[in-house]
């Protein structure tokens, strides 16, 4: 019996070790020894207002804004999209930053759920109706990720090595764009960029999580850059239409709040009149 | 040779009017409750809350607002009482109401409106008038209205605010800049046409009412 015994374990020794070593790779494998690799998202304005046209025709009409303005902000529609929690949450921080201006009413977040895509101004105008909005800031993104190895990963072949080292390289770019559109003229009225790059290394079994990590402040990072933009186009747009009135024509909503003001710079200027007053008349 | 004593100088009337409408309109701006009563809004007024067209323009949205508006009106309201109390108080009680009808009638995208300046307004030109005429006439004393000191010839200081208070308006209805007009709260804008309407119910009330007297006041003897 111990004979045979033996004689079944050498007969089984080389198959264990050709099993261990057949495991090992495979193992390896699934911790991504292969080279680079890409995901992208993105939604593209063009896309989405003009999807059949090859060159749209410019508006003819002049925008006329009804001040205080109703402002729609939404994601444009695009391909391998975000959560729509990670997207109130870009769009809440960017409406935040623009309430309480005395020309905007109101900062409606349109969900995506009311836009498809393609759907150019005809969907747009749907949105107008059904939410009372009149401009609508079309928020879109390009977010590219590239995973690479480097020479920690060769620890990945000792399985345990693909916890521990941070063998994957992941580089996060990303660009946001809003155009703020009036709907009914279909005019451009400004429009402003955002971009940012995240870079981060990972073990080959958290790279996934790290990318989306990545992918999140990346997203972030573009957004505080397109609120600074946003503020700053629409100071120009301010200038612009305060310096060529026949751009864009400004009415207001009827039931507007008035107020009668005589202000500062008329009391001063009356008060000043006094002084002048006083001293011609105690003149010898 | 005695020569007669002078004749005592009358006291200047106080200017209880002016100082009403004042504790009035500070009183609606400590109590802000008050003010969705008081304040001008289109809706209520075509519901029969008429007098909206009256109390409107002591309602003021924020300090600034309330501030340099009463500081006008107070100086231009208290110095033309003394000068002309009986169609200073006659213009107090009128001009609030005409501004507010004028607006209901003129302005009827208008949903809300607040502030002392329109009155204001009119006080100041009804002063500046006032002044004028004086100076025009200083011989000739009103005899309802009590005698001043004569002044030395102001004609071209009230001319120039009268001048300034046209220019302002012209400015207002001409260069309107609503998109980003700066006031206190937000989407409020300023109403050209209460001032415009300030300045004529004065001008209406100077020339027409001059030498007015309410019946059941006491004539001033002496």
């Amino acid at each position: 019996m111990p004979h045979g015994y033996f004689s079944l374990a050498r007969v089984f020794r080389p198959a264990l070790f050709v099993a261990l070593v057949l495991s090992a790779l495979l193992l390896a494998g699934c911790f991504s020894t292969r080279g680079p690799r890409k995901t992208e998202r993105s939604s593209s304005v063009v896309s989405y207002l003009y999807p059949d046209q090859a060159n749209p025709l410019p508006p003819t009409s002049i925008p006329v804004l009804r001040l205080p303005l109703r402002v729609g902000i939404a994601f444009v529609p695009g391909k391998s999209d975000i959560s729509e929690q990670q997207k109130t949450v870009l769009l809440q921080r960017v409406a935040a930053e623009f309430k309480g201006r005395d020309y905007i009413q109101n900062i409606e977040l349109v969900p995506s759920t009311y836009l498809r895509a393609g759907g150019g101004f005809a969907n747009l105008n749907q949105v107008r109706s059904l939410l009372g909005v009149d401009v609508i800031a079309l928020v879109a993104y390009d977010q590219v990720q590239f995973t690479s190895n480097n020479l920690l990963s060769l620890s990945y072949w000792t399985i345990v090595g693909a916890y521990i080292f941070s063998g994957n390289k992941n580089d996060t770019q990303t660009l946001m764009e809003a155009a703020v559109y009036d709907i009914a003229s279909r005019h451009l009225l400004f429009r402003a960029p955002g971009a940012s790059r995240v870079e981060a290394g990972a073990a080959a079994a958290y790279v996934q999580q790290r990318l989306r990590t990545d992918s999140t402040a990346g997203f972030d990072a573009a957004t505080t850059e397109l609120i600074t933009n946003l503020k700053l186009q629409l100071e120009t747009f301010r200038e612009r239409v305060k310096n060529a009135p026949g751009e864009v024509r400004i009415e207001h909503r009827p039931g507007y709040t008035g107020g009668g003001s005589l202000g500062m710079c008329f009391a001063s200027i009356l008060g000043l009149l006094f002084l002048a007053r006083a001293g011609v008349r105690h003149r010898p | 040779m005695k020569t007669p004593p002078a004749a005592p100088a009358r006291a200047l009337p106080f200017p209880w009017a002016s100082v009403c409408v004042i504790a009035f309109t500070l009183g609606v701006a400590a109590q802000p409750a008050l003010a969705s009563t008081l304040l001008y809004e289109r809706l209520a007024l075509l519901r029969g809350e008429y007098w909206r067209l009256w109390t409107g323009h002591f309602v003021h949205f924020g300090s600034s607002h309330l501030f340099w508006n009463l500081a006008i009106f107070t100086v231009a309201s208290i110095w033309s009482e003394r000068l002309a109390p009986a169609r200073t108080r006659l213009l107090l009680v009128a001009s609030p109401g005409l501004i507010g009808l004028a607006l209901f009638g003129l302005e009827p995208a208008l949903a809300t409106y607040g502030g002392l300046s329109g009155v204001a307004t009119s006080m100041l030109v009804f002063l500046s008038y006032t002044q004028l005429a004086r100076l025009a006439a200083p011989a000739t004393t009103n005899k309802n209205e009590p005698p001043t000191s004569s002044p030395t010839s102001d004609r071209w200081f009230w001319r120039a605010v009268l001048a300034l208070i046209v220019l302002k308006i012209g400015a207002e209805f001409a260069l309107q800049q609503p998109l980003f007009t700066r006031f206190a709260p937000a989407g409020i804008r300023a109403v050209p046409l209460a001032h415009l309407i300030g300045v004529l119910v004065a001008t209406v009330m100077h020339r027409n009412l001059r030498g007015f007297r309410p019946r059941f006041l006491p004539r001033r003897t002496g």
